[in-house]
């Protein structure tokens, strides 16, 4: 029973498709897993086979219903997931609203599928700062800041270091934000140097990174996760390690630490 | 066509890679055949369509992906190695851009707003680009 919050400052880094595909990495590993689409783009549906029309989301009925247990959509992978869906501008509004001035809202929307055991919840924000960052940022167990490897993005990781992206103060956390550097290709100089400079910046911050493969894009058009579409890609090969070393973390956080075991 | 496609067990192998689909990829894009079929049909009811029964989800998941994965063999590790030598020369540098004829400043109608000098005369564009890049690098390297 884990929350993971994925996030990015700026738009356009793959976190959508990111988030889909660990989803289905954490599923290979045994673990129940549910995805939430905190963005308003209701894109993260499209990677699990809804159908297009298909409006259903848990946003317009969040006032209604204090246990998104409730609301979650079965998908054919058996991944539950909470789509975002179709929401008018007073149903945003007032979701945001709630998110931002009830601290508990969150906390009790999610208690019921978070005590699924080993449950792993994925949230996908939409890009920079919102209200659902911050609620996220506040109960989340692992915090994963997805970037490009390219200078716009490089130029963000001090903003993130300094907890002015996901607040340092409010954090539930103890553990330092995780960073994803996305679509690496290393034939590009400029995307050589900056992988190589944040992988020097970031240490073991840095899960992972995702090679620029368009096996990734070729799934989503197909319809089926990486694993099934290309499961000997690059891609499928480093999400497949970033969700194990994630998984490393979930377990790390459930042991306490080494001065606190009761010794046998 | 594949722009690029990991297919072997070394860093050279992963380029462009024209052809050999994979079997899976038949039929292709239903996710645009989906976007072609929502063209032509009516459109969706949102406010009917968010009423939604509750969900009751197996645990744990048995569904169709979990088959799949069972069924199909383990991502397979690769290395990563640093680029080959060879790797790096594939993108040639740009060259710069031929400029036919440069007017004379008094022949330009439009004064200093366009390029009067000859871009042969500027500092090579490869150089300035590295040092540019070197130094944003170094400044957000210094920036904690």
């Amino acid at each position: 029973m884990s929350l993971i919050c994925l996030s990015s400052p700026k738009g356009g880094v793959g976190k959508t498709t990111l988030t889909a595909n660990l989803a289905f990495a954490f599923q290979r590993l045994g673990l129940p897993v549910t995805v939430i689409d905190f963005d308003v783009q209701n894109a993260l549906r499209l990677h699990f086979g809804l159908p297009l029309g298909d409006a259903r989301g848990y946003v317009a009925l969040a006032e209604q219903h204090r246990d998104w247990k409730r609301l979650v959509v079965p998908t054919a992978s058996g991944i539950r997931l909470l789509p975002y869906g179709v929401a008018d501008d007073a149903q945003r509004l007032a979701f945001e609203a709630r998110l931002g001035e009830d601290p508990l809202f969150l906390t009790e929307a999610l208690q019921t599928l978070l005590a699924i055991p080993h449950m792993v919840v994925l949230a996908d924000t939409p890009p920079g700062p919102s209200p659902a960052l911050n609620a996220l940022n506040r109960i989340a167990d692992l915090r994963v800041a997805v970037l490009l490897a390219d200078a716009a993005s490089a130029a963000l990781v001090p903003q993130i270091e300094q907890g002015l992206f996901f607040s340092a103060q409010q954090a539930r956390s103890h553990l330092p934000v995780g960073y994803v550097l996305n679509q690496v290709d290393r034939r590009r100089r400029l995307n050589l140097d900056t992988t190589e400079f944040l992988q020097a910046r970031l240490g073991d911050s840095l899960l992972g990174l995702v090679h620029r493969d368009e096996a990734l894009a070729e799934a989503l058009a197909s319809q089926l996760p990486i694993f099934a579409f290309d499961p000997t890609s690059a891609a499928a090969y480093d999400i497949d390690r970033i969700a194990q070393r994630l998984a490393q973390q979930i377990e790390s956080l459930k042991r306490p630490p080494y001065g606190q075991r009761q010794l046998r | 066509m594949r722009l690029m496609k990991h297919s072997g067990g070394t860093a050279s192998t992963y380029k462009e890679f024209p052809g050999a689909e994979p079997a899976s990829q038949a039929p292709r894009w239903a996710l645009l055949q989906a976007v072609e079929r929502a063209g032509q049909s009516a459109p969706c009811q949102p406010s009917a369509a968010v009423e939604q029964a509750p969900a009751e989800p197996q645990d744990p998941p048995a569904g169709l992906l979990a088959q799949l994965a069972a069924s199909q063999p383990a991502v397979r590790p690769h290395p990563f190695a640093q680029p080959a030598p060879a790797e790096a020369a594939i993108q040639p540098p740009a060259e710069p851009l031929a400029v036919a004829a440069v007017p004379e400043r008094s022949a330009n109608p439009f004064g200093a707003l366009f390029r009067t000098a000859p871009v042969l005369e500027e500092p090579p564009r490869e150089s300035a680009r590295h040092g540019s890049l070197k130094s944003l690098l170094k400044g957000i390297g210094t920036c904690r």
